[in-house]
């Protein structure tokens, strides 16, 4: 019984890489299943002409449910669960720069996902409006629907965690390879991994920005999103977003599905720097091509150029990454085992996704292809085919090295042809429906769509089924399979050097690279793993993440007029106050250290800055993103939203200059609080932290004042210029309380305990991030009360 | 005294460029308010009317202050490099959003 305890608490509490990244796995197969029975439901709908299996509302929510749980809730959960058990040991480390931020980032996955669950159980229903979410369709007015906003809220609590996450992989890649591992040396992998979060980074928070002008719409009333042509507002930052996030779906996969191909055809790679040069050009241009999600919109036909233009050029590098993939198996002596066959499948797929991609690029060809089924069967021969079937390699493929047993291949095998198979038959089809609308859940039957829909039918069935295969063979090898040595591919990465499964902290002492080879090396002074890792597990990071769900969970349900909906935020946000004492209560007592020695550290190009500074660097670029969503918002809706007046009219901008320069100012105080740190001066530092606090406290009190004036004048969020920038001003407080707040707790920490720990380099952080709202207001102050 | 990476530098040395780092944050906290002001008077006056010009001070008040309160003058090239490209994808927004606009039905 107390083993069985002990157990809970590890997986509850655990921070250490390997177990977080277990917790992803399984989580993202649960919604993999659900998103997949969704599919299978609006698919036996469409299966035959006239059918009333589902209603059309219905039908709306399975599909964007569907949509939203597959990209966001399974494949980047999948590829993340591989993520974090392997990079890190790819990486010659022990765990990942910041363990409790790693379980943190997986609890808030989870809980946005059971957000979005919830609104299935709200009355009135769940989500419908695709999982584009097109304005005006997703406002309060033309989705009445409760659950929506749960949808709305789980969406951005994956943002939470995908920037936390996003931070902590790149400080992990940059800061924790083995010493004498060079970038170049690094699996393909990890390369993938490493662009993947380098997208993440600067796509998600535009979609952070576009979900917190709707929630502004949805709960306060405001009408952004419903302002003449505000539709393409929505437009410019989801798919800003939007694009990046097709290769975020699909570099990790893509990645794998190479490095598989060059250790079962016992040969390195053909062109690896190459392939890595088009990973990164095609990382590179995935920002400037998303206006070809566009070409119908009736924007500026030389402006849709440009995008048709860098759309075609994209496919370069794709083309020149599956050519040499094909020219790496030339010559090898292939072993066609189950991970190897995915990883052919996936590259097979991609090449129809890629090839039918080149199409839409034209926006002659787009204007007939837009919106019918031709696009449907192109990403999913994308995002599924190629992502999906090379991370089902994967799970195959390091299936040995995370349980010690080997599957049982001839099922394994079963399961990728049935499993292809049934993919083309369900995909293949629709690429002949190239005159039926996407978006329809029903059709007639004279227009003979009947017979292709029902082969797909079938299809998706044999392919949703296909994966039954896999789990009861996986799950009988986890307990029954035969033992699996370190090395059963004879692959050359470095999980493949350890044991199968890998010891708690990955290496019994320094890993190190000499020529192409780890060793490990106990140097004298060196800390040893249980020493630098003594305590793995923290409640933290599970209830930080708790107490938001609840919250949200409380406030989506308040919005829908349910009971117990006022309590159930009440507990959110105590769950959420107290576990945020707890956090900062273990930091002062400074009880969860985790730092590998630097000095056996290749740390090439950030050698000189502390991690938690690096990853502050990383946070506020993406923040800046999210800024930049939100005050180029603003300037749409001055163009474009008709009779709104500029800022200078609507505010007061001797009372607007007064802020910014309170909240310049902090920030002056704030960096000399750091260098006084840096210097071991307490006082200076504790006088520069209070003036700080002081002035960035009467800079919210006078924004807040030119705020008030603002309403009593009778503006009112029905302005979208004025619901913009309130949510621009609304967006930079949270920011600056939730650092009111930091700032407080290290004053008190270095009153009573000095510079202990880490101090110096947080309150060097912290500086930064107020020089980074001290940017940001600046860019409000001269935009918005001025524009 | 031992640096984040673990090498070490003199504390004379460590010591000089802090308070380096200091004087110019003072120093650009002083320039930064003055252009504000002078921004400010020019717009009251009617002086700074155009959308290119509002554009083009926010651009360059914003790199100032990044440049020297988060420390960019001061890191490595990869901060640097990194800084320039989240300053490129923000233009690219900011730019897609103005000119990708709605000209036809």
């Amino acid at each position: 019984m107390a083993h069985r305890i002990l157990q809970i608490k590890r997986w509850l509490f655990t921070t250490n890489h390997k177990d977080v990244g277990i917790l992803y796995l399984v989580t993202s197969l649960y919604f993999f299943i659900i998103a997949g029975t969704l599919a299978l439901l609006f698919r036996i709908q469409l299966s035959v002409p006239e059918n009333d299996f589902l209603s059309a509302a219905k039908f709306n929510q399975a599909v964007t449910n569907h949509g939203l749980l597959m990209v966001f809730w399974f494949l980047s959960p999948l590829a993340f669960a591989f993520a974090n058990y392997f990079v890190p040991i790819q990486l010659g480390a022990k765990d990942m720069a910041f363990p409790r931020l790693n379980a943190l980032s997986y609890w808030l996955l989870l809980f946005g996902g059971l957000l979005v669950l919830a609104g299935f159980f709200v009355p009135g229903g769940t989500a419908d409006f695709g999982w584009t979410a097109y304005a005006p369709l997703n406002t309060e007015t033309f989705t009445p629907n409760p659950g929506a906003n749960l949808t709305a809220f789980g969406l951005l609590m994956l943002i939470a965690s995908v920037t936390v996450g996003t931070v902590n992989f790149l400080v992990t890649i940059f800061q924790l390879r083995a010493k004498g591992y060079k970038f170049l040396g690094l699996p393909m992998f990890t390369w993938g991994i490493f662009f993947t979060v380098l997208m993440m980074l600067w796509a998600f928070p535009s979609l952070q920005a576009a979900l917190t002008l709707l929630a502004v719409d949805r709960i306060l009333g405001a009408t952004i999103f419903e302002a003449p042509k505000a539709g393409l507002i929505w437009d410019h930052l989801f798919w800003f977003f939007g694009h990046p996030e097709v290769y975020i779906v699909l570099f990790p996969g893509l990645a794998l599905a190479l490095d598989m191909i060059s250790v079962f055809s016992r040969r390195p790679l053909f062109g690896r720097k190459v392939m890595i040069g088009a990973l990164a050009a095609a990382a590179a241009l995935s920002f400037g091509v998303y206006a070809h999600h566009m070409f119908m919109t009736g924007i500026d036909l030389s402006y849709l150029k440009i995008h048709m233009l860098t759309t075609e050029l994209i496919s370069v590098p794709f083309g020149i990454i599956t050519i040499l993939a094909i020219i790496s198996m030339l010559g090898g002596a292939i072993r066609l085992t189950t991970p190897m066959l995915f990883a052919i499948g996936s590259i097979a797929v991609f090449i129809i996704g890629g090839f039918s991609g080149v199409f839409n690029s034209n926006p002659v060809l787009d204007i007939a292809n837009r919106g019918s089924y031709w696009v449907v069967a192109h990403f999913h021969y994308v995002m599924v085919g190629a992502a999906l079937f090379a991370l089902l390699g994967g799970l195959y493929y390091w299936f040995p090295k995370m349980t010690g047993r080997m599957y049982n291949e001839t099922l394994g095998k079963i399961h990728f042809i049935i499993s292809f198979i049934g993919f083309n038959l369900l995909y293949f089809p629709m690429f002949f429906l190239i005159d039926m609308p996407r978006r329809i859940f029903t059709y007639p039957e004279w227009t003979g769509w009947g017979p292709l829909n029902f082969m797909a039918t079938i299809g998706g069935f044999i392919f949703g089924l296909s994966h039954l295969i896999m789990f009861a063979n996986l799950l009988y090898s986890l307990r029954h399979g035969p033992l699996a040595d370190k090395n059963p591919w004879g692959a050359w990465s470095y999980e493949w050097m350890i044991d199968s499964p890998p010891s708690e902290f990955n290496f019994e002492g320094i890993p190190i690279v000499q020529g192409n080879r780890l060793t490990i090396a106990m140097a004298d002074g060196a800390v040893t793993s249980m020493e630098s890792h003594g305590n793995h597990l923290s409640p933290w990071p599970l209830l930080i993440s708790l107490g938001p769900f609840l919250f949200l969970l409380g406030l989506g349900l308040w919005i829908a007029e349910a009971v117990f909906s006022l309590p159930l935020m009440l507990v959110g946000a105590i769950v959420f106050l107290y576990a945020v004492y707890g956090w900062f209560r273990d930091d002062f007592h400074e009880r969860f250290k985790f730092e590998e020695p630097p000095e056996y550290k290749e740390r090439w190009p950030f050698t000189n800055i502390h991690r938690v500074k690096l990853g502050m660097y990383f946070f506020l670029l993406g923040d800046a993103v999210f800024f930049a969503g939100l005050l180029g918002t603003y300037v749409f809706m001055r163009l474009e939203a008709g009779n709104t007046l500029p800022g200078l009219i609507t505010h007061n901008i001797l009372l607007g200059l007064l802020a910014v320069l309170l909240m310049l100012w902090s920030s002056v105080f704030m960096y000399v609080a750091a260098r006084a740190a840096k210097l071991g001066n307490k006082t200076l530092a504790l006088a520069g932290i209070s003036l700080s606090i002081i002035l960035a406290l009467s800079y919210l009190v006078v924004t807040g004042f030119d705020w008030l004036a603002v309403f009593s004048a009778g503006f009112t969020l029905s302005d979208p210029a004025i619901a913009s920038s309130a949510t621009t001003a609304l967006s930079h407080a949270i920011h600056l309380i939730a650092g009111l707040a930091v700032a407080a707790y290290l004053a008190l920490k270095v009153w009573i305990r000095g510079f202990t720990g880490h101090v110096p380099e947080t309150i060097d952080s912290l500086s930064l991030y107020w020089a980074f709202l001290a940017v940001v207001s600046i860019a409000i102050f001269t935009i918005t009360y001025v524009f | 005294m031992e640096r984040e990476s673990g090498g070490r530098v003199s504390e004379p040395v460590y010591r000089l460029k802090e308070l380096r780092k200091l004087a110019w944050a003072i120093a650009a906290g002083f320039a930064v308010s003055g252009l504000l002001i002078l921004f400010t008077i020019g717009v009251i006056t009617g002086s700074i009317t155009s959308g290119l010009a509002i554009a083009i001070v926010t651009l360059g008040l914003i790199i100032l202050t990044a440049a020297i309160f988060m420390d960019v003058l001061w890191e490595g090239w990869g901060v640097q490099l990194f800084s320039v490209i989240t300053l490129v994808i923000v233009m690219l927004l900011i730019l897609n959003i103005i000119f990708g606009r709605q000209v036809m039905p």
